[in-house]
């Protein structure tokens, strides 16, 4: 049988101490708990913890002190909040929540801590392995692809040097030191292995503004994309690049794991009807992941928007499939560099649809449909289903007459999602929506529809003190239009400006409410 | 007037409870030499008290843990513990302190504490506190285990020889019977015939009588010896010493001369003995009945001493008259043991008759074999073991005996044992019966002539020596023979040129010196007739005596100690009657009529009884398992001595009363509280910190209190090259725990890995040998970074309450002025987390084993250097408040020369704080901001509508300014009254700290709520709380403390709301954000603000991101 692999986070103060006298008592810990001494359980982030899951782990603990006893007042709280949301997280994605445990000790309590101990190795023996297969045991497919042809592919070598991306980068408009046409031209030279370099092919944005801008039509975010690809073939790819400790990477990269059987739809409220036959498929996302990643410091509920997405669907009777153990789409992994697995994430999701024998793939996420729609197909993989936005659902159905929308006692403004802005077809469908609403006020931003600026962040990599100040300056022109009400049509544009409004000293100047539209359509229509 | 005290700059302090744990660690703060004096042995223990359990549920000992390895190795604390106060006194400079420290045969500087000791003493009851060697595992303060030894145990000293009977008893007892004859032999080389035929003083003197019986410790001893027998391939071959060039020899083979040969055979000296006789032994074997003394017993220990080195010369009667010059041509020295051969005579009519005959006269002739058969009457007059033997050798060959006895049967010195086996082998015995006269016919005896005796008045030792009965009539009693059993007189041999006593002995000084230069003397040729044990305990002595007058060598007399006053464990009414063991003895009917050993001897399972049965009165029986274990480390020192100093001080701290002989005076501090009152462990605390605050008052003003400002520098840490040159050095923890070959291969193998340029197992690292090999190590292989494998888990200063003194001891050593960074070392503690598995699973333990190092190697190469700030600091205090405890904390603060801005809200101060030029008071002062941390806080103040803001170093907050001054870490900061809660349980967000001090580093609370002594007192402990809080030099880098990445940091503040101990505050950033940064002299590395960084802005150099990401890739992939 194959040996038990558990991790033990244990505090330095008390638990450490009642582990050592366990060591000088002879008695046997066990040998499938592998210790990790930290200097206190508040230490470990949610993306530590979940590591330890992602390589594999059959259970994970995480031993501090006695409530009221924690050498530095707070860390045992701050454990308990983090073990819950892991504990959250690992259930969304079937490991079983069991499998994380939370437990204190005084430094005199050696026989309990001995119990528990003893005691979690049983219950975890009861829970058979994990099902996780850690993807890092997997090899990495290297494209056997040279810098030079990637510069090729996006034909690179035309840039006329001109600096219209650098004058429209919004990175380097919030003020980092940040050229793309120096990426290139250093990339040219060969300085491809360099850390600068490295840093910068993982700080761009990949939002398209620039290639909106080229006049030699350099398409710089795919360009990115994949030498972010080509340099993670030969590195050890993320440190202090991935933001949250990597963490939405490791999450992208266990779900490769066939074994696991996800339950991301376990929250879903009764009011919604699905249809086990229906040949229409409701891609959801991973929406409740990041609620019960994000829910303790921002209150993000994104789930929302999947529940009023649905809402949309059931109000026009359509009552679709759900993929019971989907996965990411894969949108992340790719665009931070990791084309291995997002291939294998890709391969799942086909295979399952497929098998369901599904024709329309309804989302109502910009990334998913961006990659479900073009990346796989791009990557080799053909669905052999169409895939629909929610937008272009809702304004066909809409547009059909019968409907109207209640007041919204709001002015509005729009955030534009650039994986749907840079798309022809749809850049004006979010418009078209929001023009039928009821609003007090509907006001563009300064910069907006093509010249949109980002949210600050794209998948999960590179966010810093730049990101932070573009973030500012873009909340700063959705105040500057007198809206109180700032609709978004990505749920991770949400995150990332949330995450800016946190600020010590402009809070309350820069807290504004969001809403995605999707919702916004959802709680405000109505049959005539 | 008396002149005021010149005081010495020292500090006593009596009793190391919570009170007088918070001065000295003060004390020590402040760089004050302390000594720290306590009658416990460990303060662990002694602090883990319940009574003294915080409110957070903590005990003190582990709360305070890191304070109580910060005394331990601050060099100007001596921690003395054992030890008792004699006497206190006055003096002009202070005080002087009589002292005893008490011995605890254990060096805490070299013990390792690996338990070996612990685990071998033989002394291992199951109640903890009867056992030897007082182990309270790894946590002990100071890290050592003590020995508890009492006085001599009366069997021990009872013994000629000093026999250690206690120990072989106990290792008999554990089964450890090659150690144990061994232990025997040390003292006594004829165990096999003193386990027989000795008159076992040890026993006479035995404790256990006071229960039910003496323990039979001769059987035990017999047993053992017999072992050797059984099992002769369990017992090492004896050795001789290395050699040496000098040459003795010994005359006469018995008891002494064989003890006295092997003795110097086991200094390596060359011995040879001459007998007359065709072979050797003695009295033993020509005196002693075959039937007690097996001769193959007898022949296999002469056999042993042979081996020894000694060469037996047989056959060759020495003249002492002629023959000892040639001899000493020959040789260095000579020892007469010829012994006492002359039977006693009564000394009455008759006696020269035919048919009368002296007991060894008879008995010489019968072991030369020239008597075979004796089928006639006899009668044996004596009551003596050696009558009893004569008298059961006759009746083996055909004799019909009678034993005529001077006492009453009741009375017969002789063993028990000898008269019941006597008797029952058909021996008639005549009592109350003295022997006047012989007759006899034609010069041929036949009847004994006798009267009657009746006990006299006991003499000093009780013995009543009996008298003759008046009036008895005159009777006789009829015989074939008689033999005279009464004890042996005068030497054998004729003088010469040797100097003769007037009772016929050879004449010696006290040191067996006879008058001829180089002949020593002893044994019953010098001192009549004893016991076999004397004669042996005389020889030996006497070739001590020559090894050291004619080769210069003390011999090697274990160097043991003992404290004599310290007295045996009371006879507790729990130990249970348990008779003792009889020895089983062959049938009468079928000994009688041979020579068959009537003693049978002990069974295993009679030793592990009759073993259990010694009280083991010394406690610590000195067996030496414990030495011999530790001889690698060489820790254990039997050896050690009470010493009593006398100690001066300027001032002393009286923190446990029972500790300290009562003494008068104002100028004596006293740290405890009244005995009726409740038990406040903060209370305590806070009285320590007054009573050092007092002490630092009485020192006077002193050099260590800094003015105006300046910096605290953190000197650069060595920085750490370039990764490469690794060096491994792995403690085996004096193989404790076990060990594997495959470990030692493990580590050789290591230099496989082309950065590893030196890879060693040692025995103990935290050793002085240890570190100093360590050190020079690196300096001399060039190494960068260092792997560690040791019990030591994290190479950081105390952070937290597992850390043990032999950790933190070779921390200290490895860190402290040798220019070896912590920043290029990675810690694993093998001895947890591999070694200790070893007993149960060794598959496991070297698992663990190679994968902590495999591990620890390649961290080693992502090892960062550690930073160097430096902060500046403004040396001023502030006291806010107009409370009894404020003015008091005011005062004690400027006392110490501390520059003191004083607030009073609402009435005018004391006039003694008028009087200080140091204090400036601000009357009537509204402060109505706080802000900044340590070394820098802004007060803004209004005073008589000018607002201004003062900058002060520290500040110490009355309760009423707590409550009303909101305080925030940074300007512009939303502020907030300080928190002043301690930790409880079950409350959650309230770090740990130490009433009067807040979480806020430098702000102090002149009068914290709650806590049960006086205002006075409070205000006491804040201001020594302040003066401690200053910097007074540079600053170590702490090394975990934690670092933010300006360019990945957003600004959300969330590291700043966290941090219990503001030290993260945010600094603008060129891009109209800012940044956060950590203080790195408050922060406490507890990293709670690394888990909640959205962007990993913030790590820790120590054990970082990247650390804890590989370990997981390691451990799980």
């Amino acid at each position: 049988m194959e040996e038990y692999k558990i991790i033990l986070f244990l505090c330095n103060w008390g638990p450490h101490t009642a582990y050592q006298q366990l060591q000088d008592d002879g008695y046997q810990i066990p040998s499938e708990v592998k210790m990790i001494r930290i200097p206190c359980t508040g230490r470990i982030s949610k993306a530590l913890l979940f590591k330890a899951f992602e390589m594999g782990a059959d259970g994970v603990a995480i031993v501090g002190c006695n409530s009221g006893a924690c050498r530095y007042g707070s860390g045992t709280l701050k454990a308990e909040n983090n073990t819950e949301d892991t504990r959250n997280i690992i259930d969304l994605l079937g490991i079983g929540r069991e499998r994380m445990r939370l437990a204190t000790f005084l430094p005199d309590e050696s026989e309990a801590l001995k119990k528990f101990l003893t005691g979690f190795c049983e219950d975890l023996k009861q829970l058979g392995k994990s099902p996780v297969q850690p993807a890092g045991l997997q090899p990495v497919e290297a494209s056997g692809e040279s810098a030079q042809q990637v510069i090729a592919r996006y034909d690179v070598y035309s840039c006329q040097d001109c600096g219209k991306c650098t004058a429209s980068c919004p990175l380097a408009l919030s003020g980092k030191a940040y050229s793309p046409r120096n990426i290139v031209s250093d990339i040219i030279r060969g300085n491809d292995t360099a850390e600068k370099v490295y840093a910068d092919v993982h700080a761009c944005l990949t939002c398209g503004i620039c290639h909106e801008r080229c006049p030699s039509d350099v398409n710089f975010p795919e360009f990115i994309r994949d030498m972010r690809c080509l340099l993670n073939q030969t590195r050890v790819s993320g440190e202090r690049i991935q933001p949250h400790g990597g963490f939405f990477q490791s999450l992208m990269r266990t779900m490769t794991s066939k074994d696991i059987r996800p339950n991301r739809w376990k929250w879903l409220p009764k009011d919604i009807q699905v249809d086990p036959d229906s040949k229409i498929l409701f891609f959801g996302g991973c929406a409740p992941y990041f609620d019960a990643f994000f829910k303790k410091h921002q209150q993000v509920n994104t789930v929302d928007i999947l529940a009023d997405a649905l809402r949309l669907l059931n109000f026009f009777d359509v009552r679709p499939r759900l993929l019971e153990m989907e996965r990411c789409c894969g949108h992340d992994l790719l665009w931070s560099g990791d084309r291995t697995n997002f291939m294998r994430l890709a391969k799942l999701n086909v295979e399952m649809i497929q098998d369901l024998g599904i024709e329309t793939v309804i989302t109502a996420c910009p990334e998913c449909y961006h990659t479900i729609g073009l990346e796989y197909e791009k990557n080799g993989i053909s669905p052999g289903f169409t895939v629909t936005h929610l937008y272009a659902f809702l304004e066909n159905a809409i547009h059909k007459g019968a409907v109207t929308f209640k007041p919204i006692p709001h002015r509005i403004t729009y955030q534009d999602s650039c994986r749907m802005n840079r798309r022809e077809e749809i850049i004006d469908l979010p418009r078209k929506l929001i023009q039928r609403l009821a609003v007090e006020q509907f006001q563009e931003m300064k910069d907006s529809g093509r010249s949109s600026l980002c949210c600050g962040n794209c998948a999960w990599t590179g966010c810093d003190a730049y990101s932070k100040a573009l973030q500012v300056k873009r909340i700063r022109q959705a105040h500057e239009t007198g809206s109180d009400l700032l609709v978004t049509s990505c749920p991770k544009c949400q995150i990332h400006l949330r995450c800016a409004m946190e600020d010590p000293f402009q809070e309350t100047e820069l807290k504004m409410e969001m809403i995605d539209l999707t919702s916004l359509i959802a709680r405000t229509i109505c049959w005539e | 007037m008396k002149r005021p005290k010149d005081r010495l700059h020292k500090v006593i302090v009596i009793g190391a409870t919570p009170s007088g744990i918070a001065a000295t660690n003060k004390l020590g703060e402040l760089g004050i030499p302390v000594t720290l004096v306590d009658a416990d042995a460990d303060l662990n223990q002694k602090l883990a008290r319940e009574e003294w359990r915080l409110t957070s549920g903590i005990t003190f000992n582990y709360a305070h843990r890191p304070g109580l390895i910060r005394i331990l190795r601050n060099s100007r604390i001596e921690c003395i513990l054992p030890a008792r106060v004699e006497a206190i006194k006055h003096n002009q400079q202070g005080f002087s302190v009589t002292l005893t420290r008490q011995q605890t045969f254990v060096d805490d500087e070299k013990c390792i504490l690996c338990g070996r000791c612990a685990e071998v003493c033989p002394i291992n009851p199951a109640d903890p506190s009867e056992k030897a060697i007082k182990f309270n595992g790894r946590f002990s303060l100071p890290g050592r285990p003590v020995i508890d030894k009492r006085r001599l145990p009366l069997c021990r000293e009872n013994c000629p020889l000093g026999v250690n009977a206690q120990g072989y008893m106990a290792l008999a007892k554990a089964g450890k019977y090659p150690e144990a004859l061994a232990l025997i032999r040390e003292k006594n080389i004829l165990p096999g015939i003193c386990g027989r035929i000795c008159t076992h003083p040890c026993e006479t003197a035995c404790r256990r009588e006071q229960v039910d019986e003496a323990v039979s410790i001769r059987a035990v001893k017999r047993f053992l010896a017999d072992y050797e027998t059984r099992h002769p391939e369990n017992i090492p071959k004896p050795t001789p010493g290395a050699m040496r060039k000098e040459r003795f020899a010994v005359i006469g083979s018995g008891p002494a001369g064989l003890a006295a040969a092997a003795q110097l055979a086991q200094h390596g000296c060359q011995v040879k003995v001459y007998d007359q006789e065709e072979k050797a032994g003695g009295l033993l074997r020509y005196g002693i009945g075959i039937h007690r003394l097996p001769r193959e017993i007898l022949d296999a220990e002469l056999n042993y001493i042979e081996k020894m080195g000694v060469e037996f010369i047989l056959s060759h009667p020495v003249n002492l008259a002629e023959d000892l010059e040639r001899i000493q041509e020959e040789t260095d020295g000579i020892l007469i043991a010829t012994g006492s051969w002359q039977d006693r005579k009564l000394g009455v009519e008759g006696e020269d008759l035919e048919g009368v005959e002296g007991c060894l006269s008879f008995l010489n002739r019968f072991y030369r074999e020239e008597i075979k058969k004796l089928k006639e009457k006899v009668a044996v007059i004596g009551d003596g073991n050696a009558a009893f033997d004569l008298a059961r050798t006759l009746s083996r060959i055909g004799a019909d005996v009678t034993l005529v006895s001077w006492f009453g049967k009741e009375n017969i010195p002789a063993d028990a044992e000898e008269i019941k086996g006597a008797m029952e082998e058909g021996i008639a015995i005549i009592d109350q019966t003295q022997v006047i006269g012989f007759e006899g016919e034609s010069g041929y005896f036949r009847k004994l002539r006798c009267i009657r005796t009746k006990p006299g008045k006991p003499d000093a030792n009780g013995i009543a020596w009996p008298i003759p009965m008046e009036e008895s009539p005159v009777f006789t009693l009829a015989f074939e023979k008689a033999f005279l059993a009464i004890g042996q007189t005068g030497p054998r041999m004729p003088e010469g040129g040797l100097s003769i006593n007037a009772f016929g002995y050879i004449d010696t000084d006290d040191h067996f010196r006879t008058s001829l230069k180089k002949i020593y003397a002893a044994g019953d040729a010098v001192s009549g007739p004893s016991t076999v044990v004397q004669a042996m305990a005389r020889g030996r002595d006497a070739a001590d005596r020559m090894l050291l007058d004619l080769c210069g060598i003390r011999s090697s007399e274990t160097s043991c100690c003992r404290p004599a006053e310290k007295d045996f464990p009371e006879i507790g009414s729990h130990i249970p009657v348990q008779q003792r063991t009889p020895m089983p003895e062959k049938r009468a009917v079928k000994r009688k009529n041979n020579f068959d050993e009537v003693a049978q001897g002990f069974t295993d399972v009679d030793v592990a009884y009759e073993t259990q049965r010694c009280l083991q009165c010394g406690v610590c029986a000195e067996c030496m398992q414990c030495a011999e274990v530790c001889s690698a480390v060489g820790a254990v020192c039997h050896g050690e001595k009470e010493q009593t100093t006398v100690e001066h001080a300027g001032v002393v701290i009286i923190a446990d009363p029972q500790l300290a002989p009562s003494i008068r005076g104002e100028d004596v501090i006293r740290a405890y509280a009244p005995s009726s009152s409740r038990v406040d462990i903060y209370a305590m605390i806070m009285r320590g910190f007054s009573a050092a605050a007092q002490a630092m008052a009485l020192l006077g003003s002193p050099s260590f209190i800094q003015k105006g400002h300046g910096v605290s520098f953190l000197p650069p840490d060595p920085a750490i090259s370039e990764p490469g040159r690794v060096g491994v050095f792995v403690c085996n923890c004096n193989r404790s725990l076990g060990w594997l070959d495959e470990m030692d291969e493990y580590v050789q193998g290591l230099y496989n890995n082309k950065e590893v340029v030196h890879a060693e197992v040692m025995t103990s690292a935290c050793v002085p040998e240890g570190v100093s090999a360590i050190i020079k190590t690196v300096r001399d292989k060039g190494i960068t970074r260092m792997v560690l494998g040791s019990c030591v888990c994290c190479s950081m200063d105390f952070i937290c309450s597992a850390c043990t003194d032999q950790r933190s001891r070779l921390k200290h050593k490895l860190f402290t002025a040798t220019g070896i960074s912590r920043a290029m070392v990675v810690t694993r503690n093998i001895r947890g987390e591999a070694l200790s598995l070893l007993e149960k699973d060794e598959d496991h333990a070297l698992l663990n084993f190679k994968g902590l190092l495999s591990r620890s190697v390649k961290s080693a190469q992502n090892l960062k250097s550690f930073s160097s700030p430096v902060r500046n600091y403004n040396f001023a205090a502030a006291v806010i408040g107009e409370s009894e405890a404020a003015v008091h904390s005011a005062v004690m603060l400027a006392r110490t020369g501390m520059d003191i801005f004083m607030f009073t809200k609402n009435v005018q101060p004391p006039n003694e704080i008028m009087d200080f030029p140091n204090i400036h008071c601000f009357v009537k002062a509204d402060v109505h901001c706080l802000s900044g941390t340590l070394g820098d806080f802004k007060l803004d103040v209004r005073t008589n509508e000018i607002e201004q803001s003062l900058h002060v170093g520290t500040v110490i907050l009355g309760e009423n300014s707590r409550k009303r001054i909101g305080y925030a870490c940074q300007d512009g900061m939303p502020n907030r009254p300080v928190a002043c809660a301690m930790q409880k349980k079950g409350d959650p967000g309230i770090p740990q700290f130490y009433p009067g001090m807040t979480s806020i580093a430098g702000l102090f609370l002149a009068n914290p709520p709650g806590i049960l002594i006086s205002n006075k007192r409070k205000g006491e402990a804040a201001a020594i709380l302040a003066a401690a809080v200053m910097p007074r030099g540079p600053r170590k880098s702490k090394g975990y403390t934690v670092f933010v990445n300006q360019g990945l940091c957003r600004g959300c503040g969330r590291c700043a709301a966290v941090c219990p101990y503001q030290a993260v505050t945010l600094q603008p950033n060129a891009i109209g954000g800012w940044h956060s940064k950590v203080d790195e002299a408050f922060c406490k590395g507890c990293g709670n603000c690394i888990s909640v960084c959205p962007t990993n802005a913030a790590d820790s150099p120590y054990r970082n991101q990247s650390f804890f990401e590989k370990t997981l890739e390691e451990i799980l992939l």
